[in-house]
């Protein structure tokens, strides 16, 4: 997918170098973006087994799993490349799942990411994981209560939900910052 | 960001750390401000809301059918078909509420009973919202 | 291939990740855009416009529009009407470049003054309900209706002098009546009184007349769902556009109560629409001598203001008729005015007789909330 080399140049440029079977960095960032998006793709489309407005009846919610990447991408990749993800994500899941999908996946995933990368510019001595995914969470059910408002064309959905989302949203980023932290601990270059 | 995380010296110090010491102060920035968010919402929305005067059941915009006062404190119930989907919406005690739904997710019919505008229950499947209206009162213009 | 310095290929590999980033940005906007457009509400918002200077009232319009904006220019369009009808129908000043009430009575006996079609119209709807009501609403009462507004403008300066006007200055001012004194001549627009001593007094039926104007020009221009309020004269445009309701409410205010206090509880609301409700009462104007109350509706047969209630109003489409029936009834007795209007279709009415008796017409009554049990969602 990402045919980023200068962006892996730049961050990891010496150990691209040293790396016993020089691969291009192209070559390589496309294969782990490409593993990023297949993984995605499953993600978002586990979390439609996992029936969360069981719990909170509230119309678009959902885990966001798919986060998981995002957040991954974010620390260990670049803003590119988590967004490029994201992008063929979301087109790839309305596939599956409907065009209708789209709307939701796409605000939703878009507003986390960008909550997300900015909670990053803080650096890792103010946030850690978990402070980001949660903020980045909670901007995600934002995201998905606009694309609800957007179809039932109605603003008070949004007021009468929000809080609920947001609170909602603090809870959820939780699993999802605990399913990248190992990660992040053992994979500490792509 | 990497490069700038990988030199920072407390990081490197701290890994591999415990869970529980990659917590860090601006975490609990981030839920004090999601929770000071949601109550500021909350309190601003109850503060505004009022008893319910009326209802609708709107699809896309468009008002299908509107509830009065009188008819949200009798006790029945009401059929909607929209997208494919079938619904049955029930009145009384001044509250309506989704009561049955055929759409895939339901969530309409686990927001329960809504009795004070501004609330809604939403079905977004079906494109389907009841919404509470406010009590528009009786008086538009007193003559002098 | 090798990784390394930025060169002319890397930088153009950079581009797609960019566009990619870029086309998220993209779907964020959108996003945003999703929040702000579902803020266009299908249900329209209720909103009033308030404004004085003219007809001696506060004028306000209740309706409902999709913005403020929208509202606001409706409203603005209707205030302009209001003044300039309001300088038209005025009968104390004059106006640079305008013929008005004023200028035909300056020129009574000397020469027919040529005015608006809206003068003409108001007129001649005045002579026509004149003949049809046995003639107790009287236009051409001017005379008569100055002498009391002179005592009662002087008993508001000093209430310890109010008096009584005497016999001969009202038996003077009366003796100058006659609606047939009127000539009106369509074809040239013009109106001449042929009595040098008479005038023109337009207020029982002006403000009416300028609503029915106002509120029919608004419809015109897209307005359907709108009151018209001048001051006690209500002019009901369409229905409550607020999804819900089907009728206005309208409140019929104590006579003892405070209009101005909106906790006030009127004594009963008349649910309508596409109507008039103008009322008539003894609250508006009066003054008070030994404890009796003199208002400013005069009978000019007996010269004296009407005693029988305290107010009066009047159900009828057309708010200047409205307005001229609701005059002509505070003047007539219960049992005469009830036979008039029950002899004139479509017309319904409500007397607030002393202790806050309300009489009400049978075809009225369905829709008083107390008294009928009438509601808002009546077809």
């Amino acid at each position: 997918m990402s045919r980023d080399g200068k962006t892996a140049g730049r961050e990891r440029g010496s150990t691209a170098m040293e790396h016993p079977h020089a691969v291009s960095a192209y070559v390589r960032r496309l294969a782990v973006d490409g593993v990023l998006v297949s993984l995605a793709v499953v993600l978002s489309i586990v979390e439609r087994w996992i029936p969360i407005e069981l719990l909170i009846p509230v119309p678009g919610v959902k885990l966001g799993l798919a986060n998981v990447v995002t957040l991954f991408a974010l620390y260990r990749l670049s803003f590119f490349d988590a967004s490029a993800v994201l992008l063929v994500r979301c087109l790839l899941t309305a596939l599956f799942l409907g065009p209708s999908s789209l709307l939701f996946s796409l605000s939703g995933g878009a507003l986390a990411l960008l909550a997300m990368a900015l909670l990053r510019l803080g650096g890792d001595r103010l946030f850690s994981p978990y402070g980001v995914s949660m903020g980045g969470a909670a901007a995600h059910n934002v995201g998905q209560v606009a694309a609800a408002c957007l179809v039932l064309r109605d603003l008070s959905l949004a007021t009468t939900y929000l809080p609920m989302l947001l609170l909602v949203g603090l809870l959820t980023g939780i699993p999802t910052a605990a399913a990248v932290v190992p990660v992040l601990r053992r994979l500490k270059r792509i | 960001m990497n490069a700038r995380a990988r030199r920072d010296p407390e990081r490197v110090r701290r890994e591999p750390g415990r869970l529980r010491k990659e917590v860090r102060p601006g975490d609990l920035l981030v839920v004090l401000a999601a929770v000071a968010l949601a109550v500021a919402l909350w309190t601003a929305s109850s503060l505004s809301s009022v008893r319910a005067g009326g209802a609708a059941v709107v699809r896309d915009g468009t008002v299908l059918r509107t509830f009065t006062a009188a008819d949200l404190a009798k006790d029945a119930t009401y059929a909607f078909e929209s997208e494919g989907y079938h619904y049955t919406v029930r009145t009384g005690g001044g509250a309506i509420r989704f009561e049955a739904a055929d759409c895939p997710d339901k969530v309409c019919v686990r927001t329960g009973w809504i009795s004070h505008a501004p609330q809604v229950a939403a079905c977004v499947p079906g494109h389907l919202l009841l919404r509470v209206l406010g009590d528009a009162g009786d008086v538009d213009v007193v003559n002098r | 291939m090798q990784t390394t310095r930025p060169t002319e290929a890397s930088r153009r590999r950079r581009a797609l990740p960019r566009a990619a980033a870029l086309a998220l940005v993209l779907a964020l906007a959108l996003s945003a855009a999703g929040f702000s457009g579902c803020a266009i509400e299908p249900t329209y918002t209720k909103y009033t416009y308030q404004f004085y200077g003219t007809f001696d009232t506060l004028v306000q319009f209740v309706g409902y529009a999709q913005t403020q904006g929208e509202f606001d220019a409706y409203a603005k369009q209707g205030e302009q009407r209001f003044v300039a009808l309001n300088k038209l129908f005025d009968i104390y000043h004059d106006y640079e470049g305008l013929n008005n009430a004023k200028t035909i009575n300056d020129n009574a006996g000397v020469a027919p003054v040529k005015v608006d079609k809206e003068l003409i119209d108001l007129i001649l709807l005045a002579k026509e309900w004149y003949a049809k009501t046995g003639g107790k609403c009287d236009i051409t009462a001017g005379p008569l209706t100055a002498v009391w507004k002179k005592y009662r403008d002087l008993a508001a300066d000093d209430p310890a002098k109010a008096q009584v006007p005497p016999q001969a200055e009202l038996a003077e001012a009366a003796s100058h009546r006659g609606i047939d004194k009127v000539v009106v001549d369509e074809a040239a627009g013009t109106v001449y009184l042929q009595d040098g001593g008479m005038a023109l007094d337009l207020g029982a039926v002006a403000k009416g007349f300028t609503c029915e104007i106002v509120a029919k020009e608004l419809e015109k221009a897209g307005m359907t769902s709108v009151i018209v309020d001048g001051g006690g004269n209500i002019r009901l445009v369409g229905r409550p556009n607020d999804g819900l309701r089907k009728r206005w409410g309208v409140g019929i205010q104590d006579p003892d109560g405070n209009p101005d206090k909106p906790d006030d509880t009127p004594l009963d609301i008349v649910f309508l629409h596409d109507m008039s409700f103008v009322t008539s009462g003894d609250y508006e104007r009066f003054f008070t001598v030994d404890g009796v109350r003199y208002c400013h509706l005069v009978d000019p047969d007996t010269m004296q203001p009407a005693r029988y209630f305290r107010a009066v109003g009047i159900v009828y489409p057309d708010s200047g008729v409205a307005d001229f029936m609701s005059t002509t009834l505070f003047l007539l007795p219960y049992e005469q005015g009830r036979a008039l209007v029950e002899s004139i279709p479509g017309m319904e009415a409500l007397w607030i007789l002393e202790g806050d008796e309300l009489r009400l017409t049978d075809g009225i009554k369905p829709y008083m909330k107390n008294a009928g049990g009438g509601s808002s969602s009546m077809s």
